[in-house]
């Protein structure tokens, strides 16, 4: 056979470029001889040799070419031109194009092979995202209920490896259960890593709960605090450092605007614990194999970016508007970084280093959930710790995970559900949402909970309906939706007879404790990379 | 068939647009056909004959006999006149062509003699309309035809030498007054300097007509009030000479009642620009006039004698008469709903301020179903019921609508010496135009200067009496079909001839005539297409996509981006590229990749 040539388009940020490793380790686990090479942004190109499954990093200088298309349209038009025959002539066998934008739908149009992902339709002038990416699409239109990792999402474009690389017993024993080792517990002064900023302001837990994190930590537990990320993030690193007692402060080191791309993944590595928002550094530390604790509010679901891989914490505000937009006006007093405090998070870590309290419940506001990252199946997915009383989201989307492994597979998944007894008031919304599902609900007469968790499968018609109207035969659009419309009442009907008489062990759940908190203290974890995942 | 009938056939095989024109035509009263002593007809305008009142046959061949042709492109000659000097020619096969500056007379030449042979070969231009000869021809005058029309002789020929005397992409600043009926005209005067390319501005001070206002609440006391006054207009003056300095504009082009003095102009003219002014009024019911023409570069006025006459008494030189238009952009035919029909529609309308001669004249007409929109009306006089909104201000966007929605719009010209219709009457007023463009079927008190704008009764109905009108309403609520021709006819030609876009043309065209060379003639800056066309060989595959028809209107890459979203076909390599392009550029503008 000839070796597969194959190119991942993905041109968005670091966190993004991070994410796709996993695609990139699936493509190499079935082409071990391939050529597997990216299309990436032109600043990233640096981490190359950080990613063993690639072969070349075809570099693309976004804000570069930007520019000269603003002022020399020739120059700008060569360059794009002379880019795209580079491409051509390496005679791809399939482009994975992974970017929801027309910069990378009009480049994959041009390379003429054959695309998975967003496709370009109608002359180049449409996408096409094929039914898996569809349902996905529907998901984003319900964000609390979206329980698909955006690795998975974009590892699930490759096609299924004729051998499955971790045996489904092993993915059991590994949940939880690898981190009950030693761990960190030995280490005298751990290095923990901060990263201050993130990209959007929502997301941005406030530089005074981090200056009251160094402070705690540093006074409990000794050891160093390490200040990562750019330039351009440094004058919020120097006033954490003006505003810290002087006593503490010669134990915090600013490296922001210090290190390059390989410099930064070195720091992570040499440091114990990274604590960040969804950042690119937080993905790159997750992908690395450090370990990491995360703080997610605003548009963050641990669902979708949560570090990729099993045993990472997330600790995620959850007010009824989470997870909200990015792109929204923003509300008027956000108020969802506060139910993130800085002593619930100093609390934890103290217990992930086997000091403070070991068991016992963490004081966390409402709404804000502690939860660990686990791998099913499906590909990495979040639970909480303690494993509580599921809510009505929790339920749907579960029924939505398993109706997307569905999709996947054709197959019905094995897995039942395994969850606490929900309240009577759960079962009854459930019990509501089951029958407005069989009665064909319509979207202007169904109560706002109900109509929320339908959205994602009304988004999900739609879009087959519009891809049916560029390539695909309406007829069998309408076939596949009845038959994911059906494997979800399936699913949720096992979510309310599984209230009933679910097999789960009294007190314990599938994934741990259910009333106390009893975290996993830390160990130096092997890289990722090599779990074949 | 007469000539005339013969001519206008075979034009509107061959041009449709000159023969529709020519059909419309009035003659003036100037323009005199006699019977010469030889016998065939020649023509007087004004005082210039056009051809020899002995022997105009005789004359026409000597003239043809002293050209000197020079072979090669044939010549063009400047001058239809009646034809006499062109037959020879004619006759001995020679091939040229013609401008015939004024329509009229192109009109009586075409009903007097046969030009069959010369209008099959499309050879006969009308007025400005030569931009499609070919350049380096030979010139040639017929001398009566250069000495009535000496401007239009210069521009064509300065446009054949390829000299073309089109001023450059100009920086113009257009002073609007505070408010009142000049105040759109800045508005539509801008849009169309903008549409002739132009880098216009408008320097809107409607901002500042609630402080004026609000001055005449602030005291009693007449002289504090006028202190107050001429304050304001000191610094308004002030507001206009700062952007001035600012904009650096080549022409300030001020509307009718703009907060200038003499003074003022005198600081501005120092600036450096031309200055312009529209005096958009009556200037014997306005006499600020005679304070401000002497000060600037050219006066334009709607009227002419025995304006003219006043002007030259004052000293003044560079006037010119610049007549009011339409703009189509705001004044357009409307599908109204049901809900606006009602409100705004009535088989009578008027829609303006209330004069002495409207509040009047119209208590004859209270028998109609008759509606009245506008300001300054006595709510508690006879026709106070018929008075919409109290008497409240219209905006603009309404009148389009009452427009639209009338059977019948009334234009009475304004006039505070008069009881009813002024019948020395002679500038048409903006609400002529304005209907017309907006489709909409009026009745005019008959103004002097109508026959040179629209045929009267053929594309707007006029009366000079309460009884004709009465007579007129009547017939037209009774014939909605011919109310609908009318109207047809009179968009159609206001929208040919009388644009804010042509007459500002025809002002900056004057402007070069008054002070030639003054306006600078920029290089125009290349379309974004030439510009993209030079970039690559001639043989690179973009030349193929930029050179596709129509794409010229294209202004930019997102235009054509828009263009090839609706197309069908699969994207071209080129096409595809240029879309990245537009892409890249808007991740540019928002500064995101």
């Amino acid at each position: 056979m000839n070796r597969r040539r194959i190119l991942v388009i993905q041109l968005a940020r670091l966190g993004d470029l991070v994410q796709t490793r996993p695609l990139l380790k699936r493509l190499r686990q079935i082409w071990p001889t391939g050529d597997i090479d990216i299309l990436g942004e032109g600043s990233l190109q640096e981490l190359a040799p950080l990613i063993p499954e690639l072969d070349t990093f075809h570099s693309l200088d976004l804000p570069d070419l930007a520019g000269l298309a603003q002022f020399d349209m020739s120059a700008a038009y060569r360059r794009v031109h002379t880019l795209v025959e580079k491409l051509r002539a390496q005679a791809y066998d399939e482009v994975y194009n992974l970017n929801y934008s027309r910069k990378s739908l009009l480049l994959s149009y041009l390379l003429g092979a054959p695309v998975k992902g967003y496709q370009p339709v109608c002359g180049g002038r449409e996408f096409y995202r094929g039914p898996w990416l569809a349902y996905v699409f529907g998901l984003v239109h319900g964000r609390p209920f979206n329980r698909w990792h955006l690795s998975d999402v974009f590892r699930h474009l490759a096609p299924l490896p004729l051998v499955p690389t971790i045996p489904f017993e092993d993915i059991q024993r590994e949940d939880g259960s690898r981190l009950t080792a030693q761990g960190f517990r030995s280490i005298n002064e751990p290095i923990i890593a901060l990263q201050l900023a993130t990209r959007h302001p929502k997301r941005t837990w406030p530089l005074d709960y981090f200056r009251r994190l160094a402070v705690l930590l540093i006074k409990r537990l000794g050891g160093f605090i390490w200040l990562l990320g750019s330039g351009e993030e440094r004058p919020l690193g120097d006033r954490l450092m003006t505003a810290l007692p002087a006593v503490v402060r010669h134990r915090v080191i600013n490296f922001q605007g210090q290190t390059s791309l390989t410099e930064l993944a070195a720091r992570l590595k040499a440091s114990h614990l990274l604590v960040s928002g969804d950042t690119g550094t937080l993905h790159l530390a997750a992908s690395l194999g450090v370990s990491t604790l995360a703080l997610f509010f605003g548009p963050a679901s641990c669902f979708e970016t949560g570090p990729y891989a099993p045993g990472h914490y997330v600790l995620q505000a959850e007010p009824p508007c989470h997870p909200c937009l990015e792109a929204d006006p923003g509300c008027g007093e956000p108020f969802c970084p506060a139910m993130v405090p800085p002593d619930s998070v100093a609390q934890l870590i103290l217990s992930l280093f086997g000091l403070g309290q070991t068991s016992g419940e963490l004081n966390l506001p409402t709404n804000t959930r502690l939860y660990c990252s686990h791998r099913d199946k499906a590909g990495t997915i979040y639970e909480p710790v303690p494993n509580d009383c599921p809510r009505f989201r929790d339920l749907v989307g579960w029924a939505y995970r398993r109706t997307g492994e569905f999709l996947l597979s054709n197959q019905e998944a094995t897995s039942a559900p395994r969850f606490t007894t929900p309240t009577p008031a759960t079962c009854g919304f459930l019990d509501q949402l089951l029958t407005f599902l069989g009665n064909g609900a319509d979207p202007d007469r169904t109560p706002p909970m109900i109509a929320a968790a339908l959205k994602p499968l009304w988004a999900f018609r739609a879009e087959l309906r519009r891809q049916a109207r560029c390539s695909r035969d309406d007829g069998e659009a309408e076939v596949l939706y009845q038959k994911i419309k059906s494997t979800l009442t399936h699913y949720l009907e096992n979510c309310l007879a599984g209230s009933d008489s679910h097999d789960a062990p009294s007190g314990k759940t599938r994934y741990g404790s259910r009333h106390n908190f009893s975290p996993s203290p830390l160990r130096e974890r092997e890289s990722e990379e090599d779990r074949g995942q | 068939m007469s000539c005339w009938d013969r001519n206008l056939a075979i034009l509107e095989k061959v041009n449709p647009a000159v023969a529709k024109m020519l059909a419309q035509t009035l003659i003036p009263a100037d323009h005199v056909l006699q019977a010469s002593r030889q016998g065939s007809p020649y023509l007087q305008v004004g005082r210039q004959k056009l051809h020899s009142s002995y022997d105009p046959v005789k004359e026409g061949a000597e003239w043809a006999k002293a050209q000197e042709l020079e072979s090669g492109k044939p010549p063009v000659i400047f001058g239809l006149g009646l034809g006499y000097h062109l037959f020879p020619l004619m006759a001995s096969g020679i091939s040229f062509l013609v401008v015939e500056p004024s329509p009229a007379v192109a009109r009586l030449a075409l009903e007097v003699h046969d030009f069959t042979e010369l209008l099959a070969r499309d050879a006969l231009r009308l007025g400005r309309q030569f931009h499609d000869l070919p350049m380096g021809s030979e010139l040639l005058a017929y001398p009566p035809s250069r000495r009535l029309f000496p401007q239009l002789y210069r521009r064509l020929a300065a446009f054949l030498a390829g000299e073309s005397k089109n001023p450059g992409p100009l920086r113009v600043l257009v002073v609007s007054p505070l408010y009142g009926g000049s105040y759109p005209i800045a508005r539509y005067a801008t849009r169309a300097f903008r549409q002739l390319g132009h880098d216009a501005e408008l320097l809107d001070l409607a901002p500042f007509h609630p402080g004026y206002q609000v001055l005449n609440q602030i005291t009693n006391n007449r002289k504090a009030a006028s202190r107050l006054h001429q304050d304001l207009e000191r610094l308004l003056g002030e507001v206009v000479l700062t952007r001035v300095r600012d904009f650096a504009p080549d022409l300030v082009f001020f509307l009718a009642q703009s907060p200038v003095n003499p003074e003022v102009l005198r600081i501005i003219k120092k600036e450096g620009p031309l200055l312009a002014y529209w005096f958009v009024e009556d200037f014997q019911v306005f006499p600020y006039w005679q304070d401000l023409a002497p000060e600037v570069d050219v006066f334009f006025v709607l009227q002419k004698e025995p304006f003219f006459q006043e002007l030259k008494g004052h000293g003044v030189q560079n006037y010119a008469f610049l007549p009011l238009a339409a703009d189509p952009e705001v004044y357009r035919p409307l599908t109204l709903t049901r809900e606006e029909q009602r409100q705004y529609g009535s088989a009578l309308s008027f829609v303006g301020a209330g004069y002495r001669n409207r509040q009047e004249f119209f208590q004859g007409l209270l028998d109609f179903d008759f509606k009245i929109w506008g300001s300054d009306w006595r709510l508690t006089s006879p026709l106070g019921p018929f008075i919409q909104k109290q008497g409240a201000r219209v905006s603009e966007e309404e009148i389009v609508r009452i427009f639209n929605a009338s059977l019948i719009n009334l234009n009475l010209h304004s006039s505070p010496f008069h009881a009813g219709i002024n019948p020395q009457g002679d500038y048409l007023n903006p609400r002529v135009f304005d209907l017309a463009a907006a489709g909409a079927f009026q009745l005019v008190d008959w103004r002097s200067q109508l026959p040179e704008f629209f045929q009267p009764e053929l594309e707007v109905v006029t009366f000079t009496s309460l009884t004709e009108v009465r007579e007129k309403i009547g017939y037209f609520l009774a014939h909605a079909e011919e109310r609908c021709q009318l109207a047809l006819k009179s968009r159609e030609r206001c929208r040919r001839d009388h644009t804010y876009t042509q007459r500002l043309d025809e002002a900056l065209e004057i402007i070069q005539d008054l002070h030639p060379g003054v306006l600078p003639q920029r290089p125009r800056p290349e379309s974004p297409w030439q510009s993209l066309r030079r970039l690559f060989p001639p043989d690179h595959p973009v030349q193929v996509l930029l050179a596709r028809p129509g794409l010229e209107q294209v202004s930019d890459l997102g235009d054509l981006v828009e263009r090839l979203k609706e197309d069908d076909a699969p994207l071209t390599e080129p096409e595809a590229i240029f879309w990245l392009l537009h892409e890249f550029q808007q991740g540019l503008k928002r500064g995101r990749f």
